[in-house]
This record gives C-alpha cells, sequence and structure tokens, in this order.
C-alpha cells in the first residue's frame, strides 16, 4: 500500500488532476443520465393501445358558437360505424395523445386518504376502440354507455373503468373492482369501479416528470356541452387504414362541417403518427443527452489516458528498477491498475457527492425530482470501467519495459 | 519575441501531435456545445420591445367565484394575463396609465382579391387604438384607427408589411380595401417591418409566439362584430361562449404603459381601488391584484422552457470538463518538456519568458479550439433548427456570439494553460540538464 500512496503524494499535480476530471465527470453524467430518464419516460410507458396504426383519431373538431349537440354527435357515430371496414367508433372527450384538449382531476376511494392525480377520457366504447386489454371486470354495457352526461360527465355518478396502475395505488393489495371512487372534495361524484385496463397512457405528459403516466379512468358516454371533441375509429385488421381514414374524413365533413369554426380544420391522423409526434420531442431530448454523456465520457477517457501516459512515461526510470529487482510484468500492470483504481475512485466518491449536490440545486431551480440513491453506483461502477480501460494501454506499454533501462541511464 | 514564441508553439504541436489534436478536440466540443446552448438560451431570453419593456405592465385580477381560493402564489400559469372583457373595458377606459390597450390574437382569413389567388389564414390582433403608439409598431404608410373609429365599430385594418408586400406589390394600400372573414375592411396603415419575439401579447394559449408577426390589425369591436373568435377562452361558469362579452369567461389581456416605472405603484393602487369596488358591488370576490411588468411577465410565463435552461447548465458543465481535460493534457504536455526548459533556462531565459511562452502555446490552442467549436456550433444549431420546437427556425448565430465564442475559447484556453505555464516556469534548471 505505501509503495502506491507515496510517488501519488511526490508528484501531487498529476494525480489530483485526475481525481478532478473523474469527480467532475462523475456529477455531471450521473445527472446528464438522470434527466436522460426523465425523458425517456413518456416513450417508455405502455400506452396501451393496441393496433397502433388502425386506429383513426379524428381531433380539433371545433364546433362554432354553442358547443356541439350530443344527439348530432351520435348520428355522426352512427355513420361513420357505417363506413366499410370500421369495426368501432367513439366519441370521447379526449383521447390519447390528443394534446389540445385534456381532463385531469384528483381521484380518491371513498373513504380513503390516498388521493391519486389522474387523467380522464370520457366516451363511449373506448375499451374497444382503443383496443384496450381489460385484466379484471368487464367493459361498460351499452345502457351505460348511452348515458346522457350532464355537462362532460366528469361531476356525475355512474360507474368507471381504472387502468392497473391506478388500482394499485388507490387500494393497494386490495380488489380495485366494485370500489368506489370520488372526484372533488365539496358535493363528490361518486363512481363505481367495474373494470381495470392493463395500461393506457395520459395525454398530459408535457410538464409531469413526477406523474405517474398510467393512471387513468375512463367513464362512459358522450360529453355533452364540450366543444372540443375526438373521435376515436378503429380500423378492421384486414381494411386499409388509409382507405378507411379517408372516408372518416368525407363523413365527418359532411355530417359537422357546418357546424365547425372556420379556419380551424379537424385533423385526421392515425394514433401511431400522433404518438410519434407528440414523442418527438422527447426523442431529440434523449438523443441530445444521451450524446452529451458519451461525449463527457470520451473525453474523460481521453483526458486520463493522456494524463497517464505522461505519468507511467516519467517513472520509465523506477518501473525499471522495479523490473530489476524481480518484479514481473504483471506485477507492473497490476500495480498501476490498482493505483488508477484508486484515484478513479476517490474522484469517484466526490463525483457522487458532487451529483447530489448539483442535483439538490437543480431541484431548487427546476421542477425536478430527487435523484433515485440507484443512480449513484450505476455511475461509479461506470466511471471505474472507464478509468481502467483507459490505464490499460499506458500500462502494458509500461510493464514491457525492459530491467536494462533501470541501468542505462543512471 | 512573439514570433520566436509562436514558432516554438507550432513546433512543439508537430512533435505531438496526437496529444494536440485532443486538446483542440475537447475544447472545440465544449466551446461548441456551450455556444449552441447560449444561442438559443439568447433568442429565447431576449426582450421583445428593448425600449419599452421597462414601462409596460400587464395587470391581472381574480375573477373567479368566492368558492375557488385563490392559489398562495398568484394565478396559475396558464392563466397567464387573461381578463374578463368587463374588467378589461372598464380599467382601459380608466385611463389611469399613460397609454393602455387591449389585446386578443385571433386567426383572420384572408381573401386576396386578385383572381386565382386562394384565400389564406393569418394571425390576427383585436386591439384598441393605442395599441400601436404603445408598443411603438411603426407604420410606413397610414396610421392606426382613431377611439372614434373603434366605437362605430368601423371596418378598418391595420396590415403588416408582410401582407402589403403579398397583396399589393409593397406599395401604399392605404385606402384599399382587404376582405378579412366576409367582410370588407379599408386599409388604414401599414406597418413597417415589425415582429417583437416573443409576441408576448398572446402568449396565453399555445399559439406561434415566435416568428414573422402579425399580418392584420383589427378594432376589437369591429372584428368581434364580424364573429372572428380570440385564439381561446378560460370560463369559471357556464355561460353563453357566443357572447364573451358577457360571459364569465376571461379571453382578452390589457397592457398599460406608465411615463415613468414608479407609474406602476400608483396604478396597482388604482387596480386594488377598482377590485374593491367590483366586490362591493357583488361583481368580483378576490381582493388580489397583480401588475407584472413585461420582463417579469415573460419569466413567469417561463418563456425560457426549463429544460432548455437546463441543457445549457449541462453545456457548461460539460465546457469546464473540457477545461479541466486541457489543463491536464497541457500540463502533461509541459511536464513532458520539462528538459527543454531547463536548457532554455540555463541558456539565459529568465521565468517570465517561459511562462510567457506556455501561455502563447495555450492561446493558440485556444483559438484553434474556437474556430472548431464555431464549427461545432453551426453544426449544433443546423440540429436545433431541425427540432420540433417553435423557436427552431430563428436559431442562428450571430456577430456577437460569433465573437463571444472566441472570447468564450480564448479565455478558457489561457484558464486552462494558467497551471501548466506556472508548473514550466518553476522548473529548477540543474537536475534537468544532469540527465542529459
Amino acid at each position: 500500500m505505501r509503495h502506491l500512496l507515496a510517488p501519488l503524494f511526490r508528484h501531487r499535480l498529476m494525480p489530483l488532476l485526475v481525481v478532478l476530471q473523474v469527480a467532475l465527470a462523475c456529477a455531471i453524467a450521473c445527472n446528464a443520465l438522470f434527466l436522460l430518464q426523465q425523458r425517456l419516460k413518456p416513450m417508455l410507458v405502455p400506452d396501451g393501445i393496441g393496433q397502433p396504426n388502425h386506429l383513426i383519431i379524428a381531433s380539433n373538431i371545433v364546433s362554432r358558437g354553442q358547443p356541439w349537440e350530443t344527439s348530432r354527435m351520435r348520428d355522426t357515430e352512427r355513420a361513420l360505424r357505417g363506413v366499410p371496414g370500421v369495426t368501432s367508433v367513439s366519441v370521447a372527450g379526449s383521447l390519447p395523445m390528443v394534446l389540445n384538449a385534456r381532463m385531469n382531476g384528483r381521484v380518491q376511494g371513498v373513504g380513503r386518504d390516498t388521493r391519486a392525480d389522474t387523467a380522464m377520457y370520457i366516451g363511449d366504447h373506448l375499451v374497444k376502440t382503443l383496443g384496450l386489454h381489460l385484466v379484471a371486470g368487464r367493459d361498460f354495457t351499452a345502457e351505460e354507455d348511452a348515458v346522457q352526461n350532464h355537462g362532460v360527465g366528469m361531476h356525475q355518478d355512474g360507474p368507471a373503468i381504472i387502468t392497473q396502475s391506478l388500482a394499485n395505488r388507490l387500494f393497494p393489495g386490495q380488489k380495485a373492482l366494485g370500489q368506489t371512487l370520488q372526484l372533488g372534495d365539496k358535493d363528490p361524484a361518486v363512481r363505481t369501479v367495474v373494470g381495470v385496463v392493463g395500461h393506457l397512457m395520459r395525454n398530459d405528459f408535457g410538464d409531469g416528470s413526477q406523474r405517474n403516466l398510467d393512471n387513468v379512468m375512463l367513464f362512459p358516454g358522450i360529453p355533452s356541452s364540450w366543444s372540443l371533441p375526438a373521435i376515436g375509429v378503429r380500423v378492421a385488421p384486414d381494411a386499409d387504414p388509409q382507405q378507411v381514414r379517408k372516408q372518416v374524413e368525407k363523413v365527418i365533413q359532411r355530417m359537422l362541417g357546418d357546424g365547425m369554426v372556420r379556419g380551424i380544420d379537424p385533423s385526421y391522423d392515425m394514433y401511431g403518427t400522433l404518438r410519434d409526434e407528440a414523442l418527438a420531442q422527447y426523442r431529440a431530448s434523449v438523443w441530445l443527452l444521451a450524446g452529451v454523456c458519451l461525449i463527457v465520457l470520451i473525453v474523460t477517457l481521453a483526458g486520463i489516458m493522456g494524463l497517464t501516459a505522461y505519468w507511467v512515461q516519467q517513472r520509465t526510470r523506477q518501473i525499471g528498477i522495479r523490473r530489476a529487482l524481480g518484479a514481473r510484468r504483471s506485477d507492473i500492470l497490476r500495480y498501476l491498475q490498482a493505483e488508477n483504481l484508486l484515484l478513479v475512485g476517490v474522484g469517484t466518491l466526490l463525483g457522487l457527492i458532487a451529483a447530489y449536490a448539483v442535483n439538490l440545486w437543480l431541484m431548487h431551480h427546476y421542477e425536478l425530482p430527487r435523484l433515485p440513491w440507484s443512480y449513484l453506483p450505476i455511475g461509479a461502477a461506470l466511471l471505474l470501467v472507464l478509468g481502467q480501460l483507459a490505464v490499460l494501454s499506458p500500462a502494458l506499454r509500461a510493464s514491457r519495459v525492459p530491467p536494462v533501462v533501470a541501468t542505462r541511464s543512471v | 519575441m512573439f514570433f520566436y514564441y509562436l514558432q516554438l508553439a507550432v513546433r512543439s504541436f508537430r512533435r505531438n501531435r496526437a496529444l494536440t489534436a485532443l486538446m483542440v478536440l475537447t475544447l472545440g466540443l465544449g466551446i461548441g456545445a456551450s455556444i449552441t446552448m447560449l444561442t438559443v438560451l439568447k433568442l429565447l431570453s431576449g426582450d421583445p420591445l428593448p425600449t419599452r419593456s421597462a414601462r409596460l405592465f400587464t395587470p391581472v385580477v381574480n375573477p373567479w367565484p368566492a368558492e375557488n381560493a385563490t392559489p398562495a402564489d398568484g394565478m396559475p400559469r396558464w392563466w397567464g394575463n387573461l381578463m374578463s372583457y368587463t374588467d378589461a373595458m372598464s380599467l382601459l377606459h380608466a385611463h389611469k396609465a399613460r397609454r393602455q390597450a387591449v389585446t386578443a390574437s385571433t386567426k383572420a382569413k384572408i381573401d386576396p382579391t386578385q383572381p386565382g389567388a386562394h384565400s389564406f389564414y393569418g394571425q390576427g390582433v383585436m386591439t384598441t387604438p393605442e395599441f400601436f403608439a404603445m408598443f411603438g409598431a411603426p407604420f410606413a404608410y397610414g396610421g392606426g384607427w382613431s377611439t372614434q373609429d373603434a366605437e362605430n365599430q368601423a371596418r378598418v385594418v391595420v396590415i403588416s408589411s408582410a401582407l402589403n408586400d403579398r397583396l399589393f406589390g409593397g406599395g401604399n394600400s392605404v385606402g384599399k380595401m382587404l376582405r378579412v372573414n366576409d367582410h370588407d375592411y379599408r386599409i388604414l396603415g401599414v406597418l413597417k417591418p415589425w415582429a417583437p419575439q416573443p409576441r408576448f401579447y398572446a402568449l396565453t394559449f399555445g399559439e406561434d409566439a415566435y416568428g414573422d408577426g402579425d399580418a392584420v390589425y383589427l378594432p376589437l369591436q369591429s372584428a368581434r362584430a364580424d364573429g372572428m373568435k380570440p385564439a381561446g377562452y378560460s370560463c369559471w361558469a357556464p355561460g353563453n361562449v357566443a357572447h364573451l362579452e358577457t360571459a364569465p369567461c376571461a379571453w382578452v389581456n390589457l397592457w398599460v404603459e406608465f411615463a415613468q416605472v414608479s407609474g406602476a405603484r400608483a396604478y396597482k393602487r388604482f387596480l386594488s381601488h377598482y377590485v374593491q369596488q367590483q366586490i362591493a358591488l357583488g361583481r368580483l370576490h378576490h381582493p388580489e391584484v397583480w401588475l407584472f411588468s413585461l420582463t417579469g411577465f415573460l419569466d413567469r410565463q417561463k418563456v425560457v422552457p426549463d429544460d432548455l435552461r437546463l441543457q445549457t447548465n449541462l453545456a457548461f458543465g460539460f465546457l469546464l470538463i473540457c477545461i479541466v481535460n486541457t489543463v491536464g493534457l497541457l500540463l502533461a504536455k509541459c511536464l513532458w518538456r520539462s528538459r527543454e526548459i531547463g536548457v532554455r533556462r540555463a541558456m539565459g531565459a529568465i521565468r517570465r519568458t517561459i511562462f510567457a511562452q506556455y501561455m502563447v502555446e495555450s492561446a493558440i490552442v485556444g483559438i484553434a479550439g474556437g474556430v472548431l467549436g464555431l464549427a461545432f456550433a453551426e453544426f449544433g444549431l443546423l440540429v436545433i433548427r431541425h427540432q420540433p420546437a417553435p423557436y427552431a427556425h430563428l436559431a442562428y448565430l450571430d456577430l456577437p456570439m460569433f465573437a463571444a465564442t472566441f472570447a468564450v475559447a480564448l479565455v478558457a484556453s489561457l484558464i486552462a494553460g494558467l497551471l501548466p505555464a506556472w508548473r514550466a516556469c518553476a522548473v529548477v534548471p540543474a537536475p534537468q540538464l544532469k540527465s542529459v
């Protein structure tokens, strides 16, 4: 141990620089990786939608003056169902990946304390149209879907289907089926859980790094007094979705065209396309952060390599003497590797503290969650491996120093 | 002497090509990343009206019913500076500020008069007469409308220079007619190119905040009478949204200008007084009032996204790594040459000379890093221009940023060079010579 530490203290500057470099790289890489994971979240959350390229979403159907009448929406729905290749149609207040209309609320089990922030999709036949996977309970019945909602339907009693994630949060360790939910504190609306679906992604992931993106409730019926509905159309697996899309566009124009606001055209997209567009910004961010992490690591690798090469070169004669005194090649190699491990280890330790400090500072200034502890060992392991990689080539060169060097220039 | 140092530096670079390349590359990457982020940050945090912003303010009151409590930190961010028509008009007509204007943005359908040309949609602002004088929108021809025009709901319009170029070939089109939303409007004025970045008076509903600005400026009451809709509205009770003027909804913004910044305090008192009056009348229920300066408002609305600030911090952290890396490499390189330094010292070079020589060497690395950084920054901005962000198409390197690149590069490399140069001049010649 002493012969490992002594040279480090004799030439303090070089080891110090390696430690500093590793510490900085560790602090920044840990935080960048964490940000990367945050941006990656909406891309990784399962959205629960079956066959995304056989689902047409019509949105931005804005009514002029008064909101759309429910009867008119039902007529449109009936007309759409007549289009060949269409298996199911939903008229909803908002749909996944429709970002311009969102309904959110806080919900809790009746008589329980745990609250959850959720998104709501209110519409008919949603389970079938979106291709959701029911893991428990049942879909809404035809009678439930035929309900005449007061307003959009948010503040009224009735049945609800919730996601597994929401069920776990509200009723941990219990069956969610048959439980009752309440929305709001004063004069709350009470809903009974009749079904649980595996996954469904909420459509307000823009600012929600802390939110659980899989907390969603479905309510039946067409929202009334709503001027910004979205219509989902499920296309049969053997039909050509693009053909159906054109037909859907024609039907909606025919049925609703004269009631739309001039200047705002509805959009008709495949769900898969909408999802790609909605996540484009996240994808860009992820690439950027991944690039930054990679370059930070490469730069650090190059830096440690340069410093170690010099540091080894300077001790060529010393290494020669050790070889002459009987040290084997592997001893030299191991000695240099151990030295690197020590330096990088100290640097990483400092870096982890710095990473935490940086995260605290970021949390103070931006809406960012705390860096989970699990990131620290990952960052540490990454840097230790990096350090060993950096020292490998100079150490191998040093281990090939012949003992005769020791005799030459003394 | 300087040229001698240059020569020495070039020679030393040649000797250690890989190491030199590595230093320049590292520094270039760090500088490129930080300049790219700085350019975007500067673009977004720019003052839309540099000469006027200090005197421009926007008031906010809480029109919600009594049972909705006011959030502790003011109205929520999505609310922006929305105001109901009734409140905005009362405050406008009170004339308590030097100038005041009510604005609401809209989409305007414009029909070109030329045969065969298709109609298109342009951004529009529905506003009141003092808009142009208050925001300093410069007229190329004609002028704005009068209070009289506004009261008579006259169909008059002010158009942008871009629209004037497109429809009238850039000539003086004052007095000509323009078909907006299927009604004929008489052109009263043509603006010179004017597009504040961001369009601060239309931020609430996530419209295009960056770009070429508005195409048409219409009197609020005239446009509303012809059925033009605001970009969005927020209602706190059921009401008839076809008549937003009387519905319990907020959809306009009020902007006021004071002769001096100090006018804000008096105005806030007036605002409080107004709200107290309305509470007494039973129209409003919450006494809180806010008066945001233009830049304060932009900050509050997070015009610069947090993401971007984070990335800028990240880029500077990265630059720091690159500088430390360069310090290490320069140091390794210069200590490698201890013998050369020993010889130079023995031949009579004083410490200051050695120091200067090494600083020149670092400066050269810095400038090379700057050039490379510029290339990286241009590439980075190219990538940003292809990002799905509203400001993307404006991300270009301007002259000050160009200069800043080299300043940053030079400063970074000189800082990086200090330690190695100091170590170099501290080399004691005798032991170095002994082993030659």
